[in-house]
Formats: C-alpha cells, structure tokens, sequence
C-alpha cells in the first residue's frame, strides 16, 4: 500500500508538498494528509500528519486463546473464506465490481454526509460506478456543497499551519 | 438535492464543472495494486488537473471495506 500511494504521488507528481497543497482537496484527509502519512512527500516538508496509534487488535490461534495482536502486526492478506472467494469471483468478472463493499465509498458517504451532500442510486442502485480501477472518477453536482456544520472527518489530520507556502516560494519554478 | 453521477471516462466538459463540483478519483483497487495502476491513477489525477484546477479532489482507494484497519496502517 505504502509503495503503491507513493508511486501514484510520483506519477502524479505531487511528491513536492508545495504541488500538493496546492490542489483543492475536498478535505485534508483525503489530500495532502493521505498522501503525507505514506510518506509521499521528503523528510524536509514541513507537513505533520498526526495519525491515532492502532488500536484495532484481532484474535488469532485457536478459539479463546487469548493471543491478540495490534494491528500494525497483522499481514494485509485477507483471510481465506466468503470474502476471498467473492474478490476471486470478481477478479474472473463474474461478479460486477460494483457489489463489492468498499471502505472508501463508506467513507465517501461520510465525507458526503459531513458536506451535506446525499448520494442517490444510480441506475436502480447505489453505486459509484467502480469499473476501471485507478481511472474511475466520481464527480458529483451538488447545489450546495459546504456544510455550516464543522467537518468531523476521523484522521489522518494534518497541521495547516505548518503547511503554509512561503511568499516567496513559486509553483513549477 | 439533486446530484449527479459522471464516469470520468466520459469526461467532463468544462461547461458541466461548476464551483459545486468534486471529483473523487479513485487510485487503486485491493488486489490490484500494480504499478502500472498507480502510474494509470497518477496520469489521471495530472489529466483532471490539467482540464478542471480548480475543482475539488477527493483520493480513495477501494477494496478495504471488510478490514477493520485504517488504510494508512496497511504496509
């Protein structure tokens, strides 16, 4: 994941954090914040991303044994079972990749929520059209995108003011 | 509120880009994390900029819904 989002930065060229900030990102954590906790940017950028230490801990072993490890240890390889066969499934196109649940729609939805913006079904259901993967884009229209209410999106937050461009500093020179 | 859908495939014409307007550019699916996709998502993200900069972005990646980590605590 961490080699896959800093070569998407390289590619995209957003691997200087002065590029990076000046983009009109939605929100922080789905920006320059996202792309700073991967290290995406160098070691003299002045953005600090806070991230929450883990706190999701999953049981392994047998049944009631006790053995629990943080998060940050456990492998990103998904256990075998309904999920894997479904991805499988999908990856032979037998399923339409629209079925499968997805942790950025869900938070998609919140970030839309927090924004006061709501998703209707499209085409009889609710969906965002996931068919090429790292070319699919949503874009939504909405009458009014901001909310008065104050965003309360979870981490990874990052310190604006430390984010600030110099005066003298100039894009692409 | 009425929203609107729009495949990027389909593009956007610049007429149809308002202040109102997100694009939420997804740059990966779970198992298909290859380098070709992150160099696909990357000229993506460069052609979106190039025709809409002042449109608001929102980066995702999909895929993870199942796993109780936060995406950053993947390695």
């Amino acid at each position: 994941m961490r080699r896959y989002v800093r070569r998407f930065a390289r590619s995209a060229g957003l691997t200087d954090w002065r590029v990076a900030i000046a983009v009109p990102w939605l929100h922080d954590s789905w920006g320059i914040a996202f792309l700073g906790a991967y290290g995406a940017f160098g070691d003299d950028a002045p953005v600090k991303v806070n991230l929450p230490p883990p706190t999701t801990k999953q049981v392994i072993g047998p049944a009631n044994s006790g053995v629990e490890r943080p998060s940050h240890e456990l492998s990103a390889t998904p256990s075998a079972g309904g999920p894997q066969r479904k991805r499988a499934a999908i990856r032979r196109r037998r399923l339409p990749l629209t079925t499968l649940r997805c942790r950025s729609y869900r938070s998609f939805r919140q970030l839309a929520f927090a924004y006061g913006v709501h998703l209707q079904p499209v085409a009889g259901r609710e969906g965002v059209g996931v068919t090429a993967p790292a070319l699919s884009g949503l874009a939504v229209r909405p009458e009014q995108y901001r909310n008065p209410r104050p965003c309360q999106l979870p981490w990874p937050r990052v310190h604006r003011q430390a984010c600030r461009v110099p005066q003298d500093s100039r894009l692409g020179s | 509120m009425p929203v609107d859908f729009v495949s990027y495939e389909g593009g956007l014409e610049p007429t149809e880009v308002t202040e109102g307007t997100l694009i939420n550019l997804t740059i990966g699916t779970r198992d298909e994390l290859t380098k070709r996709d992150a160099d696909a998502a990357g000229r993506a993200f460069q052609e979106i900029r190039r025709r809409h900069s002042e449109t608001l972005i929102a980066l995702s990646i999909l895929g993870y819904d199942q796993d109780p980590r936060e995406l950053w605590e993947f390695p």
